[in-house]
């Protein structure tokens, strides 16, 4: 039994038809992102869910129940809410923001209070040096995350967002979107989201519900969806570059060629055909590369050109990052290290380009 | 509550209870008229500030009562008409001059308290609704939709999340009620009531203009004595309520540690 059904809804605002002839299903556990342009409906859809709005025709289903026969109070408990202006209490302190509904479900303070530094831990935040903060003493990305774990609290099987990392910076809004999927991993929450950014949907979604003008255009997963758009809408909406989108998705792990690095340590440099080499410390850190051409035998060393750590990729990096990386250093390899800074791989330009290919073939 | 917050509520009824008391009072409006007898004689100063004091705080009670009241029912209709007709009748209960009201009601009230109780309830209402309904509508709306979407009934957001967060303001429009009321209930005396006002009014119809001092004096340190204690009130939450109401702001050193912490999430 799929987890949330909907089944030919239809809302109108006033004279407006604001969602028509919507039917799509959500499995639980599944991760979907409702993306489209301004007004195309998704946030609508969202309200539709916890019932902040009732549809004018047709019906939803949760757990296979109709949605109208539920408390419309007791539903929204059984839902997290994240919106994009967070809205956290003002009054209230974090830990109290946290236990919300919890307090409202009547839970016993013991468990509330473990329940609190739980959900501070799982969204990265020190429980004894946050829980007793206020709202207006958090930032931005802070009080972001006091909403997730609000919304979190009360165990609920599904997690509603609307534009959650909307009024966040570009590079909060990456680092929030990767620790969302390590959330995911972790607790694997029926997710509906509502979602303007694509590359956000790309990188987050199990599958992508992308609307127009209160209607379904297309409903599939990030790769498909790229891979081979529906109609012209989809492909204008998805952009030219979908075939470098769908880099976002894999992780440099998927094409890491082995590496056979040079040690400063060692005296030799072994020339077993090769025109140029990584270079690692003793430690097997990494520190650059070297041309075998330009050196001489002896004093080869100096001649090592440095690489800084940023520049590389890590096992997390996905392809079109480590593609915008290579381009950047010029490099047709990019090294691959891991936390400590040693090298476990590298990238070669040729094979990326050959799954760019392979894809394209496809379709 | 530390010492320097009551600091200002302890001077100001000091400086009441020299007015108060027949001996320093004589003194002091002896300083400014040099004659003898200077007080209102037919009176204790206890029981004039008692008298006012009594009917200030109960047509301030009523008039804090509707004006609550009017708030609470254009907040929660939220349909513009019913804000603009109680904005409407409060206005005008404040534009016309309670000693009109006052004029108006006696054929209908008679002399006494009554009148002047009603004339003041109606001169009270307009602080406290503006306050208290500009308070409420100053919630974040995203709050408010929070609250919605968490499951808290209508109730719960109102008792427990805007009721909270517009207190400061619902305050401000009562302290001003209240500290108007104060000086407008002078003119109870002319209609038979009791209060500040009489010695007031006696000393203009009998030229004996220490008479009048005396009660304007008390008067004013009253209106001191009650707008003291309201900052009092204010001081002792203030900087952190004002900071509350504002939310989250983004204060990109105490998110310095967090992001170095966050770098390892991933």
């Amino acid at each position: 039994m799929s987890e949330l059904v909907f089944e030919q809804v239809h809302y109108t605002y006033g004279s407006i038809p604001a969602i028509t002839d919507l039917s799509f299903s959500v499995e639980r556990g599944e991760f979907v992102v409702l993306i489209g342009p301004s007004g195309c409906g998704k946030t609508t859809t969202l309200k539709l869910v916890n019932r902040l709005l009732e549809p004018t025709r047709g019906r939803i289903l949760l757990r296979g129940q109709d949605l109208s026969t539920f408390d419309p109070v007791a539903l929204r408990r059984s839902m997290g809410y994240v919106i994009q202006d967070v809205g956290l209490f003002p009054h209230w302190r974090v830990e109290d923001n946290i236990a919300a509904v919890p307090r409202l479900l009547k839970w016993p303070r013991e468990r509330i209070r473990d329940r609190v530094r739980e959900m501070l831990a799982l969204v990265g935040l020190d429980p004894e040096a946050y829980r007793r903060k206020f709202p207006h003493q958090l930032s931005g990305g802070e009080a972001q995350r006091v909403g997730i774990a609000r919304a979190l609290a009360a165990d609920p099987p599904l997690l509603l967002m609307d534009e959650p990392f909307g009024a966040l910076d570009p590079l909060q809004r990456a680092r929030h979107q990767r620790f969302l999927r390590a959330i995911q991993a972790k607790v694997r929450k029926t997710v509906l989201m509502v979602t303007h950014d694509l590359d956000e949907a790309i990188l987050l979604a199990d599958r992508m519900l992308v609307m127009n003008q209160g209607r379904a255009v297309q409903f599939d997963s990030p790769e498909a969806i790229l891979r081979s758009p529906n109609n012209a809408f989809v492909r204008r909406f998805v952009g030219t570059d979908r075939s470098l989108k769908r880099l976002i998705r894999l992780p440099v792990t998927c094409c890491m060629a082995a590496v056979h690095p040079l040690r400063l340590g060692s005296d030799s440099l072994e020339d077993n055909g090769r025109v140029w080499g990584w270079v690692v410390d003793e430690q097997d850190r990494f520190v650059g590369w070297i041309n075998f051409e330009d050196t001489e035998r002896e004093r080869w060393h100096d001649a090592v050109t440095p690489l800084s750590w940023e520049e590389c990729a890590t096992p997390e990096t996905n392809l079109k990052d480590a593609l915008s990386m290579m381009l950047a250093l010029g490099l047709k390899h990019l090294p691959v290290l891991d936390d400590l800074g040693r090298l476990v791989g590298e990238l070669n330009l040729p094979t990326i380009e050959s799954l760019l290919r392979e894809d394209s073939l496809e379709s | 509550m530390n010492l320097k917050i009551l600091g200002g509520p302890i001077l100001a009824v000091s400086i009441l209870s020299v007015l108060i008391w027949p001996a320093s009072l004589e003194f002091l409006l002896r300083l400014v008229f040099s004659e003898e007898g200077s007080i209102y004689p037919f009176e204790e100063p206890l029981v004039l500030l008692a008298e006012h004091l009594g009917m200030v705080l109960a047509s301030s009670l009523a008039a804090c009562g509707a004006g609550l009241a009017a708030a609470l029912l254009s907040h929660l209709s939220r349909s513009a008409s019913v804000q603009k007709l109680f904005s409407f009748s409060t206005s005008l209960m404040q534009t016309v001059p309670p000693v009109a009201v006052l004029a108006l009601l006696i054929p209908v009230a008679g002399f006494g308290n009554g009148p002047v109780f009603l004339a003041l309830l109606f001169f009270g209402v307009l602080p406290v609704f503006n306050g208290a309904y500009g308070a409420l509508q100053t919630v974040p709306e995203g709050v408010r939709n929070a609250a919605r979407g968490c499951g808290f009934t209508g109730l719960q957001i109102l008792v427990g999340i805007e009721l909270p967060l517009a207190a400061p303001g619902i305050l401000a429009g009562i302290r001003t009620s209240l500290l108007i009321n104060i000086g407008t209930a002078t003119i109870g005396a002319t209609m038979g009531a009791g209060g500040l006002g009489r010695p007031i009014i006696a000393g203009i119809t009998q030229f004996r203009y220490a008479y009048v001092l005396q009660g304007a004096l008390t008067a004013a340190a009253l209106a001191l004595v009650i707008d003291r204690l309201f900052a009092a009130m204010v001081q002792d939450t203030g900087k952190e309520t004002q900071a509350r109401q504002h939310g989250p702001t983004h204060q990109k050193n105490q998110g310095a540690n967090t992001e170095v912490a966050l770098g390892k999430v991933h």
